[in-house]
């Protein structure tokens, strides 16, 4: 109950501040280059080829782990600035 | 140095770890009770104390044999029960004196059934739900009751209790039952309610009991479109009557009455105030039921009902008097982050005490443990205090989510993960070559050769996935996943390790 009011609260606070940018629903159009339409047909494709060899989806969501925790780390260190060890 | 690194690169692992274990909790929804319908295996029942003193009430249940034949919608008891101080209903007798309608609600029980009904056909075992000042003659030991903890009733749990010559015994949970929160009787012994873990107890009816709210709409959770119809439900006790009582139902938006923009917030709007009863004090007792039904917009919403006893025509209130003063919290068309925010809050702060809204009823139940003059259990009050139960874990995800990961800029890497993640198939383009072939007579034609990756990719599969070994007759995704599965989970374990130790980087300080 208290760990949940803080974290509510915190949250409250974050999310109001981020209320005010605009919301993603795809990825941004660069030169003409939709990169959102080109990856969603992309990892369509890859998910027929891992529809038919199993191993390498699991590699893949190998992959997916490690990118999940170098993106957790990359966000500790855009809060902890340049705090953050490792920063030069 | 290196301290501080560890620090990150661990706080990073343990990120991670949280957003894996966040769906490793359950929690089950008593509307799944709302309605039965007969699947062969048997009902719920679901017995409780309607007022915390002698009255009780069940939502009926039997796990019959076969020779009961309920209908769909109906609930039956067992045949040839013997059966003390209770009416019950006997199906076997024909449709409609034989049936209680679904989930009927039976007042003041005396007895529902058990016993050993092997020799009519019907389990030995009856699965009923039993409680009552049997009498002297009576002697039942094996009472069994069951709970499902989902509508299809595949996952059910029996809770055995004992009720012989009187005695004053009442279940033993089972591991998936967990003690449902209340007073319970004293005069009967009751010591607990048991229910599937993580719900609410059943509704106290209303015709008993003390002079209170029983219950208002929309319930505390509910989604909702307008118009809405807002109902509140009183109940004055044959003790009270004399004795003025107002009731007033007032709805709050939350969506504004937040943060900086409290003072553009509309006003209250009270929905129902009035006298019950319309002259100074109730002449009569029983239940009084409210109504109205109003347009409202789209956005979160708190509905507050109170009730007070007046004192002086009104002047005063008595605070020593019967009194309600709950809240349900719910939503309108869609939802606000602000509002769904604010909503947690609310729970939060008044969960406890169980003014507020039943979505906080698993914190509510831990923290019954905090009670020193109660069940003290140190552990469920700690618990209840610091640990967010499942539901509430699921809000605040929820919330980040809709609030702050799909934002600019973290919106970017949340809409690359759901790209990342999504299994939907796309086919692979298929090629078309034309192919010069040559004739006796020197003369070039071309042919057009179509290439289907797709086909390719499918016949591969099956030369990879459909040879089985000839002595287990395992296929080789039968025998080579564990071990691929495996591998992989070592190496990323060993990568993330490292990196967290920082054992491949040269130090130089």
């Amino acid at each position: 109950m208290i760990l949940d009011f803080i974290l509510n609260f915190v949250l409250l606070i974050v999310g109001a501040i981020f209320s005010f940018l605009p919301i993603v629903s795809t990825l941004p159009t660069i030169g003409g280059f939709d990169i959102d339409s080109q990856m969603v047909l992309g990892m369509g494709y890859l998910n027929s080829f891992f529809t038919a060899f199993w191993p390498v989806a699991v590699m893949f969501q190998g992959f997916l782990v490690i990118m999940l925790y170098y993106a957790l780390k990359m966000l500790l260190r855009f809060f902890l600035g340049h705090r953050a060890p490792g920063h030069t | 140095m290196k301290l501080t690194r560890f620090k990150v690169n661990s706080l990073a692992l343990l990120a991670l770890c949280v957003l894996f274990a966040g769906h490793a909790y359950a929690s089950y929804d008593l509307s799944s009770f709302a309605s039965s319908t007969y699947d062969g295996n048997g009902y719920n029942a679901i017995i409780y104390n309607s007022d915390g003193v002698s009255n009780f009430t069940a939502y009926l249940f039997v796990r019959n044999g076969d020779t009961l034949t309920p209908t769909v919608d109906s609930v039956c008891l067992p045949n040839n029960i013997n059966n003390v101080g209770f009416t019950y209903a006997n199906c076997s007798s024909g449709t409609g004196a034989g049936q209680l309608n679904d989930w009927e609600k039976v007042s003041d029980l005396g007895y529902i059934g058990s016993g050993d009904d092997s020799g009519n056909g019907n389990p030995a075992v009856h699965y009923g739900a039993a409680y009552g000042p049997a009498t002297a003659s009576s002697n039942y030991t094996d009472h069994r009751w069951y709970t499902c903890t989902d509508a299809t009733y595949t996952n059910c749990s029996a809770a055995t209790g004992f009720l012989a010559n009187n005695a004053n015994a009442w279940g033993v949970a089972t591991a998936d039952l967990c003690t449902f929160p209340g007073p319970f009787s004293a005069p009967y012994g009751i010591a607990d309610f048991y229910g599937p873990c993580g719900t609410a107890p059943p509704p106290v009816k209303c015709s008993s009991g003390d002079t209170r709210i029983c219950d208002f709409t929309p319930e505390d959770g509910a989604t909702t479109t307008s118009p809405v119809t807002f109902t509140l439900k009183a109940y004055i006790s044959p003790n009270d009557v004399g004795n003025g009582y107002d009731v007033k139902l007032t709805l709050h938006n939350i969506d504004q009455n937040v943060l900086l923009l409290g003072a553009l917030s509309p006003s209250d709007i009270f929905l129902i105030g009035t006298r019950i009863g319309g002259g100074q004090s109730t002449t009569t007792g029983g239940v009084f039921n409210f109504s109205t039904t109003t347009f409202i917009g789209d956005g979160n919403y708190r509905l507050n009902a109170v009730m007070e006893q007046d004192l002086l025509d009104g002047f005063l209130k008595n605070p020593f008097g019967p009194s309600s003063n709950q809240s349900h919290q719910f939503v309108v068309g869609q939802p606000t982050f602000i509002g769904n925010i604010s909503q947690n809050l609310f729970n939060d702060i008044f969960g406890a005490n169980g003014s507020a809204s039943s979505s906080a009823t698993s914190t509510t139940a831990l923290l019954a443990g905090c009670n020193l003059l109660g069940n003290f259990n140190i552990v469920n009050c700690m618990s209840g205090l610091f640990v967010p139960d499942a539901a509430q874990t699921q809000d605040l995800i929820d919330n980040f989510k809709q609030g702050v990961a799909t934002h600019v800029p973290w919106g970017y890497v949340t809409r690359l993960y759901a790209i990342m993640t999504s299994t939907t198939t796309t086919a692979l383009p298929t090629f078309t070559a034309s192919v010069p072939v040559s004739r006796g007579d020197q003369t070039l034609q071309y042919t057009t050769l179509t290439f289907d990756p797709g086909e390719m990719l499918a016949a591969g599969a099956e030369d990879l996935n459909s040879v089985q070994d000839p002595i287990n007759h395992q296929t080789a995704h039968d025998v080579f996943y564990p071990m691929v599965a495996g591998s992989v989970a070592l190496m990323v374990i060993l990568t993330i390790a490292a990196d967290v130790m920082g054992s491949h980087r040269h130090h130089t300080e």
